[in-house]
């Protein structure tokens, strides 16, 4: 029988998870290793909905491999790239996705951030710069000076990868 | 999957809003460090880490290289790559023989005395004209195939290959290396459907057609060899790595002159999985 671990999320429940699904997790993995599977791991920055997320990831790809996403993309629609299961997980409210990332980036779980920033890729490609900030309800935060300067990098630097 | 409310990507971390920027094409890229200035750090950012990434795959493609072939499969690569680089040359020098490109002084054929089409001139020109220009011997291909060889065909033809700077520049612009699955598709139905064509049937009647027939012949002999070279599998791992490198020189070079600016710069001790 697997070895069974408890994650504590940040409203402080617990979730009990076999320990071989979380050793994705680079941090967890460093943690187990340090003080063993009898302690609690406390895991403040990561909600439960989330936690729940990214395990249900861990224990997917534990059967279903997914293979490196190509740079850069190939296609602006994921799921000619990868798994109809990956293109589904990721296919979430933006604030949604934008956690995932969060999270797979403090946990350190490479595939997942990956994942989750090849669909944020996929949104962001194609469209103009105001459409990006439209979608994404960005402020414009550059004074015009370096609005300028960019234009004027870019010219040269677009000159330069013909 | 658009949202009125506030979004939260602007609260992501630059090294988890760089990991976006690896997956986006370099123009692409370029042109979002123009969405904020979070953006344009993390769009250099990304670039960092994808050079830092392509290190990598160079590097394993190079042991995938060094350990994953054995000794016979590298010979055998080597002997093809070779006769690959002598079917280059022998195609110019075929090409020039057949249109004496190389005695300014002497007769080159001069197709248009040829008002009838003979399609042991006509056949052996289409199939180079197929393979040298594509756009071209597309065109003519949806002519021969509707209405097959006749002197509206044969005019059109021989235009491609009329005088002396017509052949001369069709030789010098050629990049085999361009030429589509589709034009060899094409230049190799007129050869199943016409078998009986061959160089003792073809040079008592021109010796120019008997060399593009030899040209063509070879131009295909090519491709089978390019054929038998990626059943091998190093060529890919070489194109990887040469694509890898030359991406990785691109980025380089930009990201230099984007670094040259002090607003942009990042410290280099800082970690590549999490700059914050």
């Amino acid at each position: 029988m697997s070895t069974m671990v408890k994650l504590i999320s940040q409203e402080g429940e617990i979730i009990e998870v076999d320990q071989e699904t979380v050793m994705l997790s680079v941090l967890i993995k460093s943690m187990i290793d340090d003080s063993g599977t009898e302690e609690d791991i406390p895991l403040p920055n990561v909600s439960k909905s989330i936690l729940e997320k990214v395990l249900e990831f861990c224990k997917h790809i534990k059967e279903h491999p997914l293979q490196e996403i190509e740079k850069p993309l190939k296609s602006a629609n994921l799921r000619d790239i990868i798994p109809e299961w990956y293109d589904d997980f990721v296919d979430v409210e933006q604030e949604t996705l934008f956690e995932v990332i969060l999270a797979a980036n403090y946990l350190d779980i490479k595939p997942l951030l990956e994942l989750a920033c090849a669909k944020v890729a996929t949104m962001v490609k194609g469209k103009s710069v105001l459409d990006v900030r439209k979608t994404f309800n960005i402020e414009n935060d550059l004074t015009p000076e370096e609005e300028a300067q960019i234009l004027e990098e870019n010219k040269w630097a677009e000159e330069a990868i013909q | 999957m658009e949202s009125n409310t506030q979004s939260k990507l602007h609260s992501l971390n630059i090294g988890s809003l760089s990991e976006v920027f690896t997956f986006t094409p370099l123009k692409t890229s370029l042109k979002l460090r123009l969405v904020c200035r979070k953006f344009n750090q993390a769009v250099c950012y990304g670039w960092r880490l994808r050079i830092y990434e392509i290190g990598i795959c160079v590097e394993h493609c190079e042991t995938q290289l060094s350990d994953g072939f054995d000794e016979k499969t590298v010979e055998e690569y080597k002997l093809m790559s070779e006769h690959q680089d002598c079917i280059i040359h022998d195609l110019k020098g075929l090409f020039t023989r057949a249109f004496k490109l190389n005695s300014p002084t002497r007769y080159y054929p001069n197709l248009g005395w040829l008002q009838k089409p003979d399609r042991l001139i006509v056949l052996p020109l289409l199939m180079a004209c197929v393979i040298l220009k594509k756009k071209n011997g597309e065109e003519l291909m949806v002519d021969y195939k509707k209405e097959g060889i006749n002197k509206t065909f044969w005019y059109k033809l021989k235009l491609n290959f009329r005088g002396r700077t017509r052949p001369t520049k069709l030789i010098n612009d050629f990049e085999i290396s361009k030429v589509t699955p589709k034009q060899l598709q094409n230049c190799r139905m007129i050869l199943r459907q016409n078998a009986d064509l061959s160089p003792a049937k073809i040079s008592p009647v021109s010796s120019c057609a008997s060399d593009l027939y030899e040209w063509t012949k070879l131009a295909l002999k090519y491709f089978d060899i390019k054929h038998e070279i990626l059943s091998l599998g190093i060529k890919q791992v070489e194109e990887k790595i040469e694509s890898y490198k030359t991406t990785s020189q691109k980025m380089l070079k930009v990201f230099e002159k984007i670094l040259a600016n002090q607003q942009f710069w990042i410290p280099p001790e800082q970690t590549l999985t999490d700059p914050n």
